[in-house]
């Protein structure tokens, strides 16, 4: 490693907030072993295929009661409490790809992989001006439960920009609070989920 | 039909927890407070114990991205639990909310060039800040950084490289009057 680097990486060290934590005390592994060994939620590869499906059949009745009581919950509890409100958070629309001549690239995984935030999202609805997505899947970076983001003008778009319809849904990559164009952003088309999922791989 | 002997597995399980517990604990010490640090890491070492068919020759990262997804789960349940809390007694919420920036609230203040970095790094764009703490804080390569982001090893070695002249950036801005940093332009990428 260069020396500038090894100069760099000590100093960012320095504020290790981690520095002063002592290493794992001999027994810390033993005691980490032993939650594991007692979940009892493990169902591990080397049960018999058999054993499980008895003890399912013997637990069904009761699992169904749970099963509906769980959802009768989720139906009441947020009537009765108001329901913890979901995250909201706001991006800037597509300002456009970047290029003079408002023509786009050919759309490869690494540009996706680019993108501070990228995930896939359906539009619930559109107010005004303002598109509310709810996220479905979290690609890369922190995104809150829903984005506000404004609809694309399409008088003074470039026409890169994805105009969001409600109940659609949508792939979205994003960098600095700005939602990124030039197919980037688009319909969740299988195309556009191929180039996601080659992007950010498992 | 029996897999693989329950012995055999268990010791699979501690060889790896040896391997990755301590520096997976690190991690999450680095970017949280202690108390959810030590509940995450117990969550990340079952998730490693439930798919430890899946677990990489190189396993560090991976349980890095497991860590990583956990103690989001965790910090998103925290958020949603603070919200209900604040409705329930309605007053203000308590200030519980994750930390996004622990180094500035963690760190040793009494160390000067600690203080500047965490300073520097805190004017950083997020993306920068975390793949440089990846780097020296969790020691991580670029190929193991390219793992952790989910990005091809060019793109983190590129990313990296350029987050690091960010930084020095950062801190020349900070000593520029003491004039007691200075950097060349171009030094080589992860080790």
């Amino acid at each position: 490693m260069h020396d500038d680097d090894r100069a760099l990486r000590d100093q960012l060290r320095a504020a290790d907030p981690a520095r002063a934590l002592p290493p794992a005390s001999p027994t810390w592994l033993d005691h980490r072993m032993e939650q594991i060994m007692t979940d009892q939620s493990v169902s591990t590869p080397t049960v018999t295929p058999e054993a499980p499906r008895r003890v399912f059949r013997r637990w069904m009745p009761m699992a169904g009661v749970a099963a509906g009581v769980a959802i009768a919950a989720a139906i009441i509890a947020p009537l009765v409490l108001g329901g913890p409100e979901p995250t909201v958070e706001s991006l800037q629309p597509s300002m456009g790809g970047g290029l003079a001549s408002g023509s786009c690239l050919v759309l490869e995984p690494a540009t996706v992989a680019a993108q501070q935030q990228a995930f896939a999202a359906t539009v619930l609805q559109i107010q005004g001006n303002t598109v509310v997505l709810e996220v479905t899947k979290r690609f890369v970076g922190e995104v809150a439960d829903r984005v506000e983001v404004a609809q694309v003008d399409a008088i003074t778009s470039d026409f890169s920009g994805v105009p969001f319809e409600v109940g659609q849904s949508y792939l979205v990559g994003a960098v600095d609070g700005t939602i990124t164009g030039c197919g980037v952003t688009g319909a969740d088309s299988a195309e556009l989920r191929a180039v996601y999922d080659a992007a950010f791989p498992g | 039909m029996r897999v693989v002997n329950d012995t055999e597995r268990e010791e699979r399980m501690r060889n790896l927890v040896a391997l990755v517990g301590d520096p997976v604990r690190r991690y999450l010490h680095r970017r949280t407070d202690a108390a959810t640090a030590d509940d995450v890491i117990g969550d990340t070492l079952l998730v490693c114990w439930r798919r430890l068919d899946e677990v990489p020759d190189d396993a560090l990262p991976w349980a890095i991205v497991v860590a990583r997804q956990c103690l989001s789960n965790a910090q998103r349940a925290e958020r949603r639990r603070t919200r209900l809390i604040g409705r329930i007694i309605a007053i203000d919420p308590p200030p519980a909310l994750a930390d996004e920036n622990p180094a500035a609230s963690t760190v040793d203040e009494g160390t000067t060039v600690a203080a500047r970095v965490t300073a520097a790094l805190a004017g950083l764009r997020r993306d920068d800040a975390e793949i440089l703490r990846l780097w020296a804080w969790d020691e991580l390569t670029s190929p193991q950084i390219a793992v952790v982001l989910g990005i091809s090893a060019n793109a983190a070695a590129i990313r990296l490289h350029r987050s690091k002249a960010r930084l020095k950036q950062e801190l020349l801005k900070s000593v520029h009057s003491t004039g007691h940093i200075t950097y060349d332009e171009g030094s080589e990428d992860a080790r």
